[in-house]
């Protein structure tokens, strides 16, 4: 966690609070706004634990106007380098993993898929769909829309969002423990292309079409292999240029184990061929949580906006 | 953290009703005629991802003025590499 070393005010009050962790698992606490501790950890017994010490609290701690703030004063400005660039784009992506019905239907996954004991407790942890955002640069979305766009066009989209898509939010492993996966993933694994749709003074629509094939090596096992197809559709005011819909989902097999720590196979978890789908939507007035960086730009930013560049 | 924890007392994240959904088969290209319900069936179903029904804030100086102003304590999520991944 950043604050940990977070030059300012707002880093000093929580280090001096010791009201954080730094780890990925993460902590709670619950302090007065004054900075005193009055509970910690998760669960609902906890909460209720730190609601009773707070009502325990005298009036003259609790009382809404009570306590004075003082002035935060300059905030770190390295606060910007996690903040998104300007004019980007960010989409909510939203990874799962699912089953296949014997009609070929897919389906969310059963505690039943998965083979022992230990890992039917983790299912309910790994059937729910694991969140993520992805952000798109002002000039990467700006040259996704055509200039001069009539119904049947057909061009590549900007190289940096199809290599940043490849190697940072297709990633089967985000639901498990957070870690990168296909992030060797080169442009030439896959493509995706825009096509005009529907043109009009009002709107441009525009389909993403494309497909992807990733691998991933497993020690003592065949390789993690994920092979979706893209689907799109991104909508935009030709005269203001400003995008009003990015609605994309990646669907396809999954074929072959997780790998775990040491990169083996993760027991218990489905490996066969099975579906693996993410859905992304933009977030048009993200709040500030929705602001927070993309997996894969926690550890090499630079990584992560430049893609083309690795 | 800009909460009073009774709306954190919603988090426990149960999984919505397991069903079965749209043909997957031979789904190269998707078929555009099922993307939407596609779509829909990979997002978050009620009850999932509940850490995001909290509307956080990212800065504990905001939450402490808050906090001060409507007399609530402060709820804190800390960790390392961004927002939790699923539920709560």
């Amino acid at each position: 966690m950043f604050a940990k070393s977070q030059k300012d005010a707002e880093g000093e009050f929580l280090r001096n609070h010791n009201a954080m962790v730094r780890t990925s698992t993460g902590a709670v606490h619950v302090i007065t706004a004054e900075g005193k501790t009055i509970g910690r950890g998760l669960g609902l017994a906890r909460a209720q634990k730190a609601l009773e010490a707070w009502e325990a609290l005298p009036e003259n701690e609790r009382q809404p106007g009570a306590v004075k703030i003082g002035e935060r004063g300059e905030r770190d400005p390295r606060l910007l380098e996690m903040s998104p660039p300007e004019g980007c784009l960010i989409l909510r992506a939203t990874n799962r993993h699912m089953g296949q019905t014997v009609e070929g239907d897919i389906r969310y996954l059963l505690v039943d898929d998965f083979s022992s004991e230990r890992a039917q407790r983790s299912a309910p942890r790994y059937r729910e769909p694991s969140n993520d955002f992805m952000w798109i640069m002002k000039d990467e979305w700006q040259e996704l829309l055509p200039e001069s766009p009539k119904v049947g066009d057909r061009a590549p989209v900007p190289a940096p969002i199809l290599a940043r898509l490849l190697r940072y939010h297709l990633n089967p492993l985000l639901s498990v423990r957070g870690a990168m996966c296909f992030t060797g993933s080169s442009p030439g694994d896959g493509k995706l292309e825009v096509v005009v749709e529907e043109v009009s003074p009002e709107r441009v629509r525009l389909r993403l079409e494309g497909s992807a094939r990733l691998s991933h090596p497993i020690v003592d096992a065949d390789d993690l292999v994920y092979e979706p197809a893209f689907l799109g559709y991104v909508e935009y005011d030709p005269s203001k240029r400003t995008i009003s819909r990015f609605d994309m989902i990646a669907l396809g097999d999954l074929d072959g184990a997780l790998p775990n720590l040491s990169g083996r196979p993760m027991a218990g978890i489905p490996d066969g061929t099975r579906p693996f789908g993410i859905a992304f939507g933009l977030i048009a007035d993200p709040s500030p949580a929705e602001t927070i960086r993309p997996h894969g730009c926690s550890k090499r930013r630079s990584d992560y906006l430049n893609p083309s560049a690795e | 953290m800009k909460r009073v924890f009774l709306s954190v007392a919603v988090v426990a994240a149960l999984l919505s009703a397991m069903h079965a959904g749209v043909a997957l088969a031979d789904a190269k290209p998707i078929p555009p005629d099922q993307f939407e319900a596609l779509k829909a069936q990979i997002e978050p179903q009620p009850g999932e991802n509940s850490f995001w029904d909290i509307p956080w804030l990212l800065s504990i100086w905001e939450a402490r003025e808050l906090a001060a102003k409507e007399g609530k304590p402060i709820y804190i999520w800390s960790g390392s590499q961004g927002a939790p991944i699923t539920g709560c």
